[in-house]
Parts: structure tokens; C-alpha cells; sequence
């Protein structure tokens, strides 16, 4: 069973202008998106900047209400919910920001950072509530003694890790984690995705985690989805989004990703131009304007989702033999 | 990319640098961004440098176009550029070959573009400063490096502004501006790494093809060993102001010697290689990058190094040449 269910999610951002700020245009950041998240899984989000993969993020929380579309928590509809009642189920999701220089609030030092939600949520003691700050410090592999520190006093992957421990503070079952590591150098991203795996484990948390390094993405997700222009264009395990891509852009985003290893030379699918602005999307196929296999018939027709193989889920219909 | 072969015909060295000390003053201290930095370009070469935020590659190239404020930055060793040392010119001597000979591509499109001039004013500046051009001659130039970095509608495009134009065109006339003197060695210090991937596709694709049609040597500066291993023929590793490691890329990637850079390539998760479901745990480099104000004893490497031995905790290993291309700073090669 899916512990997550979004159908049909959309966000639309108005642009307002003029003296009396009406409407002129809508951004639509968020255009029907569906998918589901199972108990301990890792969706995996990939994308380029502007293609709505944050929006569908934090539209999950409700971080940024959205448009339409329906998010079943646990067969719970979470827009339905009364304010108090999604607070509560908010502490079962929970979000690591992409930045770990803005997401810590600089005047609070880590122990307070990491024992706010569980102040707001848990009726705890004072020890009761060090122990378990003390506790969670040592689970993401800081020194619990590091506690009255400062954010600034911590290097960024030190900083992701506070992130990290907040968002754990409620033992949640679902993590949004945006771009985490994508801030950080090389040899720090390999030990946050590490910590990430074995919290993962630890505790069957499931995530989804947004991020454009396709490598990233493909090490460790058990599912991948591929966003361009506010949509899924395809969809499927993290073998058959490598081994057997089926949409045009998956491709060519595939292809685009240099690989360190100076003897592969890969037949590169170049795409020309840059992505539409989704104020003003081209019609039918938002990818259409990109594509190298393009044809008259992508200008009227809407690509839904659809399986070629058993979950091989792909948004274009002249893949489908 | 050129091959081993190819580059072993170019060998006269266009750039040499010796001894390079970079050091920034403040009241409090001095903090060594570069430490004796030696390495040299070849004509028609890429060089790939690279290492982890703050290992000093930026500021090497800020160095040798001697763009740091001297004081507080102060800039010691030689920089041979074409038979003269940079850091005996004078400043307009300087000026006159920036732009000129000497080039560079900076890493963020969106600020290192001035917002209030138009593209048409920008790209043309250099052209009349060092060539001497009439406005309208510039501009024709202008108009061919806008066609040659593929801006279509270029006619039209050069009368905007920055802001009107995307991250991948900014860069693409940042690269028009840098090469549009015909230099013959151009810094690119992470072209791509503000871009979307397939946006970085096409830009390290342009670089590769300008570089082969106008012969200009390039040093790319990255983090990315990916786009190292598309774009560099050689390839020299930073750590913490030192270089740990000069290789031609293919060595580097086959059997690279130095313990950071086995660590920093294991520890990437390289698209294609997962090869199970289980199998998703990285390998990782233990600690954080030295802080350059408080550096360790003897090796630089050695509080993260998982093969350290008594020594390098006491000593700094020197650099040791394995062979005429290849150059490892690690006490296990000296043993040998």
C-alpha cells in the first residue's frame, strides 16, 4: 500500500499587474502531477532549475498551498484536514532544505534548533527532551557535546546534518529531502547520502528526494520520476530509467550528464535551446519545441502518462511499441 | 579532447608557474590560499584543476591574472607567461594583456556580466581597447563572436541587456567576450557549474570546438571530474592550497596514485555504475577539508588519509615526479 498518494497536483502561481494587480498571466509551476510513495521507498525527483520539482515538494507540506490536486497521507486527504489535525500529521513529514547556510536560524544554537519540534509537538520533560537531542546528535554523527554551538560555528555538510536531525526529531515517515546535498563538496555528499541511507534503513522512513545530479538521484532511489515543465515525463525503477530510457528528454538529460570516465565516448543527444518559461508553455507537448523527434501531431496532443512495461511509466505517445 | 600523443608535440610550456605563494593578510593573521604551487600549461592544452571548495584553484587563476588587490592578497613566486614573468609587469602592462592574450571565463553568469551596459557595449570594450577598432568594426567583430558561440538572432540580441538574456546565453557571451582577442590562454573557472545539465552539455561542447578552431590553451577549473574527464587532456589535483597530484587524465582515472584522489573519485556516485538494489552506500572520505587558518602537521591530507603512516603526521611530503607527466605529493610513493 502507498503510504503517499498525489494525483493530479497543480500549482499556479498568478502574475499580477497593474494598479488594481489583477491576473494577467499564470505561472504554471505544478501542472498534474500524480505519483505514490511506499512504506520505506526512495522516489527519486530529477529535473532542471524551474521544472516544479521544489513546488511539488513543499506543495506536500502544504508549505505552499496547492492549486488542486489531492495528497492522501496514509489514505488521508491532507487539504481536507482541519488545521490542527494537519499539524499533528505534519509531524510524520517532515523536510531537509537545500541550503545549509539558510535554513538554520543563526541566533538559535543546535540544541535549541533540534528540540523545537519537540517542544511544539512532544509533551516532554526538559531531560527527557536533551536526552533525545542528545541522542539524535549522535545518530546524523555530530558531538553531542557540540550542542550550545552556533550554525555557523559547523561546516556546511555539518550544517545538512543539523538538517537532518531536525527533520528526524518526530520520527516521520516520510522525508522530503530538497536538493541535499547539492550544496556540498564532493567528498562531504558521499557521507550525507551515506547518513541518509542508513537512517533509511534504520528507521523505514521513505523519501523523496529532489535533486537535478542524475548520478545522485540514481544511487539512491529505488524509483526515479523526471520532471520537465511542470510534468512527469517518465517514470520507472532506477534500472530502467538508466538501462532503458524511453522519453526524449530522459534521454537526452542522460546523455547530457558528463561521466568521469575519460574512455566513454557516448553518442551526446545535444538539445538546442534553452526550457520554455512556464508562463507561456508551448501547446501539447511542453517538450515539443526541444525534442529531436518532434512531429506535427506534438502541438495538439497532451501526453498522459502511460505504462509501456509493467511500472514503466512514460509521457509521450510515439514511444509506446 | 586531445589524446597523450597529440599533447607530447605541443610541449613548449606557455605558462610556468613556480614556486606560487598566494597568502591573503588580514589584522589577525595570514592565511595561505596557494603554498607553492608549480605547474606549467602547454600550448594547445587543456588543463583540468581540480579539488573541493577553498583547495585554492580559484585564486590561482585570480593570481596569474593578477586580479586579487594586493594588499591585502600578496602574490609571491614567478608566473612565466610567453618568456616574461606577470608579476614583474606593471599594472598597465597588465591591463594590456588581460582580455588580450590572457582570458577568462568566470563561473557565475548572472553576476560577473555588468547589469547597465548592453552586451553590444561589453563585448565590444575589449575589442576597441586592444585592437584598436572603430566602434563599428568592433561591433561587426562582435556580431561574428555572437554567431560563432551560436546566439541566434544576434543582430538583435546584442542591444540587451544582461538580465534579458538566459544563464546558458550569459555564458555564452561571457565566452564570447573572453576569446574575442584571440587569447592564447584563457581560464575557465567552472563554466558550467550554475547551468542546467543540458545547458552544460552544450557550453562544454562550444568551449571544446572554439578551443580546437582558434588553437588558445585552456586551464578549466572544476569540481566536477566528470567534466574533467570530457574536456582535459591533463589534469593537476589541489588539496588545501598544494597540488597532491598531476596526471594526463586517462592515468588519473585508471590508477590515480594519490590517496584524495582515490577517495575523491570513489566517492562520486557515477550514473550507470549501481549495480543493486542493496549496493547504495558511497564511499566516503572521513572528516572535512582543513581549515587554511589552522592547517595540520606534515601532510595536509594525513587527518583523513585511511593509509597514513608515522611519518606523515611529522613530515610534508615533497613532490615526487613518477614520470615525465605524472607527479604525486604522498610519502607511500617516496618509499618506493
Amino acid at each position: 500500500m502507498s503510504l503517499l498518494r498525489v494525483t493530479d497536483l497543480k500549482k499556479h502561481f498568478p502574475l499580477k499587474k497593474g494598479f488594481l494587480s489583477r491576473t494577467t498571466s499564470l505561472v504554471k509551476a505544478v501542472d498534474g502531477v500524480s505519483f505514490e510513495l511506499k512504506e520505506g521507498e526512495t522516489l527519486g525527483l530529477v529535473g532542471e532549475s524551474g521544472c516544479g520539482k521544489t513546488t511539488v515538494g513543499r506543495s506536500i507540506l502544504h508549505l505552499t498551498e496547492p492549486t488542486s490536486g489531492e495528497i492522501l497521507f496514509n489514505g488521508q486527504d491532507i487539504s481536507r484536514l482541519n488545521p490542527g489535525a494537519r499539524r499533528e500529521l505534519r509531524s510524520s513529514l517532515q523536510i531537509i532544505f537545500q541550503d545549509p547556510f539558510t535554513s538554520l536560524n543563526p541566533r538559535m544554537n543546535v540544541g535549541n534548533i533540534i528540540a523545537e519540534p519537540l517542544r511544539n509537538r512532544r509533551k516532554l520533560s526538559g531531560s527527557q527532551r536533551k536526552e533525545r537531542v542528545a541522542w539524535l546528535m549522535q545518530k546524523v554523527g555530530l558531538r553531542p557535546e557540540h550542542l550550545s554551538r552556533y550554525p555557523h560555528e559547523f561546516s556546511g555538510g555539518q550544517r545538512q546534518r543539523i538538517g537532518i536531525a531536525r527533520a528526524l526529531a518526530l520520527n516521520p515517515r516520510v522525508i522530503v529531502c530538497d536538493e541535499p546535498v547539492s550544496a556540498l563538496d564532493v567528498s562531504i555528499q558521499a557521507q550525507v547520502i551515506n547518513l541518509l541511507i542508513e537512517l533509511q534503513e534504520e528507521f523505514t522512513i521513505s523519501y523523496l528526494f529532489i535533486a537535478h545530479d542524475l548520478g545522485v538521484v540514481e544511487h539512491i532511489s529505488d524509483r526515479v520520476a523526471v520532471m520537465y515543465l511542470g510534468r512527469i515525463v517518465e517514470l520507472a525503477s532506477y534500472e530502467e530509467i538508466y538501462e532503458n530510457p524511453q522519453h526524449p528528454y530522459t534521454r537526452a538529460l542522460l546523455s547530457a550528464a558528463p561521466i568521469p570516465d575519460p574512455d566513454l565516448r557516448r553518442d551526446r543527444i545535444l538539445l538546442q535551446g534553452d526550457v520554455p518559461s512556464p508562463i507561456d508553455p508551448p501547446s501539447g507537448c511542453g517538450f515539443r519545441t526541444r525534442c529531436p523527434q518532434a512531429k506535427a501531431e506534438c502541438r495538439e496532443l497532451e501526453p498522459r502518462l502511460c505504462t509501456v512495461q509493467d511500472s514503466h511509466w512514460v509521457a509521450c505517445p510515439f514511444v509506446r511499441q | 579532447m586531445t589524446s597523450i600523443d597529440d599533447d607530447r608535440k605541443c610541449m613548449k610550456p606557455l605558462l610556468t608557474i613556480n614556486n606560487l605563494v598566494t597568502s591573503f593578510h588580514s589584522q589577525e593573521q595570514t592565511v595561505r590560499a596557494v603554498d607553492g604551487l608549480d605547474v606549467s600549461v602547454r600550448q594547445g592544452e587543456t588543463l583540468g584543476l581540480v579539488g573541493e571548495s577553498g583547495c585554492g584553484k580559484s585564486v590561482t587563476a585570480l593570481s596569474v591574472l593578477r586580479l586579487l588587490r594586493c594588499p591585502p592578497a600578496e602574490i609571491r613566486g614567478s608566473i612565466v607567461f610567453n618568456g616574461r614573468n606577470l608579476l614583474d609587469l606593471s599594472r598597465e602592462e597588465m591591463r594590456r594583456l588581460r582580455g588580450d592574450a590572457l582570458s577568462m571565463v568566470f563561473q557565475e553568469p548572472m553576476t560577473s556580466l555588468n547589469p547597465v551596459l548592453t552586451i553590444d557595449d561589453q563585448l565590444t570594450e575589449g575589442i576597441r581597447l586592444h585592437r584598436g577598432a572603430s566602434r563599428a568594426k568592433a561591433r561587426e567583430m562582435a556580431l561574428e563572436f555572437l554567431d560563432m558561440v551560436r546566439i541566434p538572432d544576434a543582430r538583435n540580441r546584442i542591444r540587451e541587456y544582461p538580465h534579458a538574456l538566459s544563464g546558458g546565453m550569459r555564458q555564452r557571451v561571457m565566452i564570447a567576450m573572453a576569446l574575442s582577442c584571440h587569447p592564447e590562454l584563457l581560464f575557465a573557472d567552472e563554466p558550467t557549474t550554475a547551468l542546467d545539465v543540458t545547458i552544460q552539455a552544450q557550453i562544454l561542447e562550444l568551449l571544446a570546438q572554439l578551443k580546437d578552431e582558434l588553437g588558445t590553451s585552456v586551464v578549466m577549473i572544476t569540481h566536477d571530474l566528470g567534466v574533467i574527464a570530457e574536456m582535459a587532456s591533463r589534469v593537476v589535483v589541489m588539496y588545501a592550497g598544494r597540488v597532491v597530484e598531476e596526471a594526463p587524465v586517462r592515468d588519473l582515472f585508471k590508477d590515480p596514485r594519490h590517496p584524495y584522489t582515490r577517495g575523491l573519485l570513489g566517492s562520486i556516485p557515477v550514473l550507470g555504475r549501481r549495480k543493486s538494489q542493496k549496493d547504495r552506500k558511497l564511499q566516503e572520505i572521513p572528516g572535512i577539508v582543513p581549515d587554511l587558518k589552522n592547517l595540520p602537521s606534515g601532510c595536509r591530507f594525513h587527518p583523513r588519509c585511511p593509509q597514513k603512516m608515522d611519518v606523515c603526521e611529522r613530515q610534508d611530503p615533497a613532490m615526487i615526479r613518477l614520470g615525465e607527466f605524472r607527479a604525486v605529493t604522498c610519502w607511500l610513493e617516496a618509499e618506493v
